[in-house]
């Protein structure tokens, strides 16, 4: 048996959780140290994750790396591990995230130190769960286990109406996620097994139950992505979590939506989601212009950013509904461009929350001459997130557009109005941030980056114009897999080497 | 060998039960400190009968005629009722203490109740049946109103005495109307006449007042009117007790007797049962949300896991009867520490009576309020804690049998649940402490021993189920033939 690279991946940051819980001492000592422990484990873990992405073998379009156990013996469930080029990404991005969100903490987190990177680290444990698990049950362990983190990072550490935000974080998620078991079930009870790699592609349910199956899990991951409706838990979650959970949440726990309908709604149920896919792009489109329309109109740059989300994972939903090769990739690049510029965009609002602590937009202005370096940054990710080419935005949105045009020309037209929203409302932030006359004698004041916060931003300033400019680098990787989820019997042989 | 002696072999943990309840009333009576010697009599007896328990081979046999049956069944629930009882008596020491109830009894009524439920559990004859139930009930009567000083345990008592006679009358008259239609009161005989089709009219009367009765044994609504008055009044440790050793027992029972000789009547009892579950799930989710009380609000949570239990049950199948083992072990174990963790919260100077008692408690407490807050998430379902486990077995026994409306009120009911188990996690994290003037106490190593035990198991269920799930899948084998 090869080395349970992923296990390990998983174990290290709960080790790194209790390892700071053993932390005893002076309040300040205990807090530098739960700091740095947390740093350190983070760094880790992306180094693994590092050579997780070296040692992956872009042309086997099976899951690799994998591990199994027998968890459940009598009910046959078993503890799979194991990536694919889709998951991958995730993992990687999961363990760079937290590297941000730890070094954004850095000085703004005061209060109860050592259990707020307890909580990160547990987190980043549940995250990776997520991405590289491949037995429903175990995946809904991770994909649950998320909410208990974040519950108390937005309550304990959260703004004025962190308890009211909290509450509906997790009841809201929870609610989704709980219909999904109940479909999980049901496929085990229908196909006698948990384990995605015997699952994907072997058994065909019936369509009236795929439809069903397809209802509970869309609500999960409609509720997660999240998709107009029921993305009302996002702008709460977002304003009222301290800037480290905002990342976080953005960058990560909104493409475990993505990955789910990819995952679950596509591979597993690929005739109900053809019979649907007109339903959930016309949703997509909806969300789009909504809530691009409702960003247009916050005063709050959080809230702003947070609608933004949802319209950009409505670009992730109308291209993976298309089902052609181009949507499902730029489905993909969206969804790993919005991971990095979603975060740089709350990295952003956090630099500037913790010099002036207010997040008005009207209580800013002229920061292109105040702080010249943090304009140029800003307006980089800005850019990244309006979709300008040459930066990571523009492949993915064009790419998912492009694809959703050659089955539902009208409804993309109507998404594409999204863009030209989004750039109005991203425009318009950033004239008001940077542009004309400081609002206050403080925004005079405010200092500029200092070298932690460059080291913050240069890695993911580093991967936008990478992404943009040669987004084959990324691409590359799952590009087997989408061909695999196109057209899932082209080579019938391909599972069977990691079957039981 | 004396076929006394081959009925009695069969009888070890009961006979053992005995002997200790007896013990210890004498330990109480004529040794200085009566109540030390008796809770010591207590542990080695339990301790006893749980190690004949163990050690016993399951084959199925039946003793004293036809009236009494050792199967993997009654082996795994009555191995959960010792470990509920043993928890109780680890609980009870400080607490009865405080309240100045320490006397020599309670150690011999929590042995007379294990000894009733044990004769529940194996009674294969209505008269075995009513008489395990008689002797339960009388103990747990007098264990509500054990601090007698304290109007509200005595009102408990009161409370719980007449309604519980009311419902063994209604019990007694199920069972003669059985025994008119019938014409025996012994489950093998039972069950070849209730064989197949549509019962008659006395049968299913009977039923229903049978179902009515131990439905509210197991405080199951609309019958669980008694559950929050009784909880509250009674001392901790004994609400403790109440939570989980007479559910495991009553459980039982209606899962051997309706899956047993009166499964002929499933159109019958299907309905009943869907009838008490569905409410059940219900009032255990919405009626808690108004409590201001912890043990108000730990017995409509006992309600609402009653519901997932019956559902369960409802469900059937050899997935239905392991689940619903698999969910009486984890809840005894988080029920147990729940209580743990209130209690070692009480012996160190916390209020911990009312919910808002528990503000800030995370700065005071932080080890306990995680504890708790670990324990709570159990008791929501939700991963990475052994209560998901109890609850996705029930859920996919219950997908599996066609309850898929019940499946999904279930799902919705612990959406609706986890609101209120997260404002006891809001309440110990989220809120600002209010000054309290801490005791400088040792913490009780019995109770840090239960907690420790307890939140491992609640954890570590996660990583090797197979600890309970195998038993509980062994067991369920031996029902229903």
């Amino acid at each position: 048996m090869q080395f349970p690279i992923l296990s390990v991946l998983t174990i290290i940051p709960l080790l790194g959780a209790l390892f700071i819980a053993t932390l005893r001492g002076d309040e300040a000592i205990i807090a530098k140290n739960a700091r740095w422990t947390a740093l350190w484990t983070a760094l880790v873990t992306f180094a693994l994750s590092l050579v997780l992405l070296f040692n992956f073998n872009a042309a086997d379009p099976s899951f690799q790396f994998m591990e199994r156990l027998v968890w459940f013996a009598p009910a046959n469930i078993y503890y799979v591990r194991g990536v694919d080029g889709i998951s991958i990404w995730f993992v990687a991005a999961s363990a760079l995230l937290t590297i941000s969100a730890i070094l954004a903490s850095w000085k703004s987190i005061t209060t109860r130190v050592p259990m707020y990177y307890m909580a990160f680290m547990v987190l980043l444990t549940m995250m990776v769960g997520v991405f590289s698990s491949l037995d429903l049950i175990l995946l809904f362990v991770f994909f649950e286990g998320v909410l208990l983190p974040m519950f108390f990072i937005i309550g304990i550490w959260g703004g004025a109406r962190r308890i009211y935000s909290s509450y509906k974080f997790f009841l809201y998620t929870m609610l989704g996620s709980l219909f999904m078991l109940l479909a999980m079930l049901t496929i085990y009870v229908q196909a006698g097994s948990t384990d995605l790699t015997a699952l994907i592609g072997h058994h065909h349910l019936p369509l009236n139950i795929q439809v069903w199956l397809f209802g509970a899990f869309f609500l999960s991951f409609a509720i997660k992505s999240p998709m107009w409706p029921v993305h009302t838990w996002l702008p709460d979650a977002h304003v009222e979590a301290p800037t480290a959970g905002s990342v976080i949440l953005a960058g990560i726990l909104l493409k475990m939506g993505g990955y789910g309908f990819m995952r679950f709604c596509i591979q597993l149920l690929p005739e109900a989601s053809q019979l649907m896919a007109p339903l959930v792009m016309i949703l997509s489109a909806i969300a789009i212009i909504y809530t691009s329309l409702v960003a247009l109109a916050q005063q709050d740059m959080k809230k702003m950013i947070a609608y933004s989300s949802v319209a950009h994972m409505g670009f992730v939903t109308l291209g993976l509904f298309s089902f052609t090769h181009q949507g499902l990739d730029g489905a993909m690049l969206v969804m790993l461009s919005h991971t990095i510029v979603s975060a740089a965009l709350f990295l952003c609002i956090g630099f500037m929350y913790d010099r002036l602590h207010t997040r008005e937009i009207s209580a800013y202005g002229g920061l292109a001459s105040i702080t010249p370096h943090f304009a140029v940054v800003f307006m980089i990710f800005m850019l990244a997130s309006v979709g300008l080419p040459g930066t990571s935005g523009f492949v993915g949105e064009f790419l998912s557009m492009l694809g959703a045009w050659q089955t539902h020309p009208t409804i993309t037209a109507f998404a594409a109005v999204g863009v030209i929203l989004g750039a109005a409302y991203m425009l318009r932030l950033y004239r008001a941030c940077c542009f004309g006359v400081p609002a206050t004698q403080e925004v005079r004041r405010m200092k500029d980056m200092t070298p932690q916060e460059w080291l913050i931003f240069a890695p993911l300033l580093l991967i936008v114009v990478w992404m943009g400019i040669y987004p084959t680098t990324f691409s590359s990787i799952y590009q087997v897999n989408l061909e695999e989820i196109l057209n899932p019997h082209a080579d019938g042989s391909i599972h069977h080497g990691v079957g039981r | 060998m004396n076929p006394f002696l081959q009925d009695a072999v069969v009888f070890a943990p009961e006979l053992i039960l005995l002997m200790g309840a007896l013990g210890a009333l004498m330990a109480g009576t004529y040794v200085s400190d009566g109540y030390q010697a008796s809770m010591r009599v207590a542990y080695i007896t339990l301790v006893g009968a749980l190690v004949s328990l163990v050690c016993m081979s399951a084959s199925g046999e039946v003793s004293f005629g036809l009236n009494f049956a050792h199967t993997a069944a009654t082996q795994f629930a009555k191995v959960w009722v010792m470990m509920a009882c043993i928890g109780t008596l680890m609980l009870s020491h400080h607490a009865l203490g405080r309240l100045q109830a320490q006397r020599f009894e309670f150690p011999v009524l929590i042995l007379l109740a294990a000894l009733g439920m044990g004769l529940m559990i194996s009674a294969r004859d209505f008269m075995a049946l009513y008489v395990g139930i008689e002797l339960q009930s009388l103990a747990l009567y007098i264990l509500a109103a054990f601090v007698r000083h304290d109007e509200r345990s005595a009102e408990a008592g009161l409370k719980y005495f007449i309604l519980g006679a009311l419902s063994s009358g209604l019990l007694l008259y199920g069972i003669s109307l059985l025994y008119g239609a019938t014409g025996t009161i012994q489950y093998e005989p039972l069950m070849k006449f209730i064989s197949s089709g549509v019962p008659n009219m006395a049968v299913t009367l009977s039923l229903v007042f049978i179902l009515a009765a131990l439905a509210f044994k197991v405080s199951a609504a609309p019958f669980h009117m008694w559950t929050p008055d009784v909880y509250q009044g009674a001392a901790t440790p004994i609400t403790a007790f109440f939570t989980t050793a007479p559910k495991v027992a009553g459980a039982l029972v209606v899962l051997q007797l309706l899956h047993g000789p009166l499964a002929g009547a499933e159109m019958v009892w299907s309905q009943i049962l869907w009838a008490t579950a569905a409410p059940s799930l219900i009032v255990g989710a919405f009626a808690a949300l108004m409590q201001q009380n912890i043990k108000r609000l730990l017995a409509y949570s006992t309600i609402s896991h009653v519901g997932f239990l019956l559902l369960a049950i409802l469900a059937g199948g050899q997935e239905g009867y392991s689940a619903l083992l698999t969910y009486l072990a984890i809840y005894v174990i988080i029920s147990l520490g729940t209580f743990g963790a209130i209690l070692l919260l009480q012996q160190e100077g916390e209020a911990a009576e009312e919910l808002t008692d528990l503000k800030g408690i995370s700065r005071r407490r932080p080890r306990i309020a995680l504890a708790l807050a670990i324990l709570m998430f159990a008791m929501a379902g939700v991963p990475p804690t052994a209560g998901f486990l109890a609850k996705m077995f029930v859920l996919l026994a219950a997908m599996h049998a066609g309850y898929v409306w019940l499946a999904v009120l279930g799902v919705i009911t612990s959406v609706v649940a986890s609101y209120y188990y997260l404002r006891v996690i809001k309440l110990m994290y989220f809120d600002e402490p209010v000054a309290v003037t801490l005791l400088a106490v040792k913490p009780s190593r019995r109770l840090t021993a239960l907690l420790v035990i307890t939140v491992g198991l609640t954890l570590g269920l996660m990583l090797a189920p197979s600890i309970v799930t195998n038993p509980a899948s062994v067991a369920a084998q031996s029902i229903g033939h």
